[in-house]
């Protein structure tokens, strides 16, 4: 139907062109074909589907409906506007009341019957109709039981999808870099020293015998430790943890806490080594602009040959923090100068690393962080050091009366200075 | 990653058959709302009526901690487990400045401190891992997971 507000092209009616009206407050459409008349013709008028609902109506009782009768059927809220929209809407609900209300099916179908006959209601009927599908659809689609997350929560579990990685248990590099001796027993000599009081003898009388001379020895004893850890679960434990094994994860990283103590342990007696001494420089040290090397690492290096050059055994072992090296392979001199184009020095990770010390040939530089000093490192011979390891024990014991399981491991490990003539701290490497 | 206190406290130290068994005792517990006890807090057992609760300063009669292990008790329980036993060992949260071999007393919360005087219902060992001659003890901390070993001193 085509329509103006308050007058337009009209409704179209067998060829007669009639002229209408929509008034926005009754929400109906006025058909004035005659302007003479004294009341205007309604046209079709707009149902307020949204209150329609059987709830709203409340079945039979019209004082019960919470939604005016009169805004379902005529959409407005007021009756005013030459329309009795609440007569007619109580009407036309009554009439629907007294067919529900009547005592036989056949009566029902009767009064149903006079009120669809109605010519009134013919437009509340079609509307009716409409109405009835929609809130049918919206009805379905309401569906109340769908099954939500709140639903079936003991079948809810929370599996472990992944796992950040764990932080690795450093082993350290301190281990490899010294003999390791078995001892049979737990407690065992050493022999830290032979001395010669040897006496030569120039220009013998004849006949004469030269006198004996003899030497003198020592032995440092060496007593070894015992050391272990142990990780334990109970049976309840292994059997409700099912998105994890930490049984097994810590034992194996047992292992490992095994051999980072160890390997702390020979930082421990590196470091205790203070009473032989000497200073070297700070490789890292720069100044001007742009800050350059300003200390020569060959001045240190000097010291080290002609330090070592009385001692038994030569230099073939540094060992320091990573940073010492870092520092020194990336000092301008070492490098050949800062010139614009020199290559830097090939480097991998420093530290937990072994490798050759640029400068002194034969000599390996251990970089590793169990060393504590952030300012000295250790010149030696690796025969200074010696691993004394006795017996290691590793088991796993059930105990099914206590429904417990433990993983034990027990090791003898004594790492000890055994010479303390071929180590030397090197102070002031790194600032 | 070190433990924290809530962590370890109520975990017996020892896999061993005295602080996983022979050391428990089962009791009776007060049911109601908010009546369970948590487990590390220490416990104390009215004498008059054979009910164990939570510890505070003051409190008397026998002493014990509730153990980290299943079933934990809940508020409508009227009994627990109660390690209990002298001689077993289990960590509980310290409430004072302690040192090694420190002799302690109950404490509001559940908790333990340091006595002043007299006998202690538990002693302190030191904290988790340490108590060898390698690692030795090192002084306590309000705040901190202690490992005790109760005396069965009756308060």
């Amino acid at each position: 139907m085509a329509s103006t507000t308050h007058g337009g092209s009209g409704l179209e009616m067998s060829k007669i062109r009639l002229a209408t009206l929509w008034n926005p407050k009754t929400n109906c459409v006025h058909i004035d074909d005659d302007p003479y008349s004294p009341e205007p013709q309604y046209g079709p008028i707009v149902m307020d589907l949204d209150s329609y609902s059987a709830t709203a109506l409340a079945g039979n009782s019209k004082t019960a409906s919470t939604a005016p009768l009169h805004q379902v059927f005529y959409n407005v809220k007021d009756e005013e506007y030459g329309i009795n929209a609440l007569d007619d809407s109580n009407d036309y609900y009554d009439g629907i009341a007294n067919s529900r209300a009547a005592s036989t099916k056949e009566e029902q179908l009767y009064k149903a019957e006079t009120l669809m006959a109605n010519k009134k209601f013919r437009n509340f009927q079609s509307l009716l109709a409409i109405a009835d599908s929609i809130i049918y659809e919206q009805s379905r689609s309401k569906a109340g039981a769908i099954i939500t997350s709140l639903d079936y929560t003991a079948f809810q579990e929370t599996p472990t999808l992944g796992a950040n990685v764990e932080t690795n248990i450093r082993t350290g590099v301190l281990a490899g870099l010294f003999q390791t001796v078995a001892m049979p027993v737990l407690t065992g000599k050493w022999i830290s020293a032979f001395a010669n009081d040897l006496k030569y003898y120039r220009n013998l009388m004849e006949t004469e015998t030269p006198v004996p001379s003899k030497g003198t020895g020592s032995t440092t004893t060496v007593n070894i430790q015992k050391h272990g850890g142990a990780v334990a679960i109970t049976q309840r434990a292994q059997a409700v943890i099912n998105n994890d094994n930490p049984f097994q994860r810590l034992v194996t990283q047992m292992g490992q806490k095994k051999l980072f103590d160890e390997n702390d342990m020979i930082a421990d007696v590196i470091e205790g080594v203070t009473a032989t001494t000497y200073a070297g420089v700070d490789f890292g040290l720069r100044a001007g602009t742009p800050p350059l090397s300003s200390t020569n690492p060959v001045d240190f290096l000097a010291t080290t040959i002609s330090t070592f050059e009385g001692l038994s055994q030569n230099i073939n072992l540094f060992v320091s923090r990573g940073l010492a090296y870092t520092e020194y392979i990336f000092n301008d001199i070492v490098r050949g100068g800062a010139l614009a184009g020199n290559p830097l020095p090939p480097q991998v990770n420093i530290n937990e690393q072994v490798s050759a010390f640029p400068g002194l040939d034969g000599v390996r530089w251990a970089r590793d962080n169990a060393i504590t000093s952030l300012t000295a490192g250790w010149a030696m011979n690796d025969n200074a050091i010696k691993l004394f390891r006795g017996p290691s024990r590793n088991y796993t014991i059930a105990d099914e009366d206590i429904e417990t399981t433990k993983y034990v491991t027990k090791n003898y490990f004594l790492p000890t200075l055994v010479d303390s003539t071929l180590i030397y701290k090197v102070t002031g490497i790194t600032a | 990653m070190v433990q924290t206190t809530a962590e370890l406290i109520g975990t017996p130290v020892h896999a061993s058959d005295w602080d996983l068994n022979d050391a428990l005792e089962g009791g009776k517990k007060a049911s109601g709302g908010s009546s369970a006890i948590a487990v590390g807090r220490v416990v104390f057992e009215t004498h008059a009526t054979g009910i164990w609760a939570i510890a505070t300063a003051g409190s008397t009669g026998r002493m014990g901690v509730i153990p980290k292990l299943h079933p934990a008790n809940v508020d409508a329980d009227t009994a627990l487990k109660v390690l209990a036993r002298a001689g077993a060992e289990i960590f509980v949260e310290g409430n004072s400045a302690a040192k090694p071999g420190a002799l302690l007393t109950s404490d509001t919360g559940g908790k333990v401190k340091a006595t002043t005087g007299g006998a202690g219902q538990f002693i302190y060992l030191g904290h988790d891992g340490e108590g060898t001659i390698g690692n030795p003890p090192t002084d306590g901390a309000a705040g901190e997971a202690w490992r005790v070993r109760l005396t069965g001193v009756v308060a």
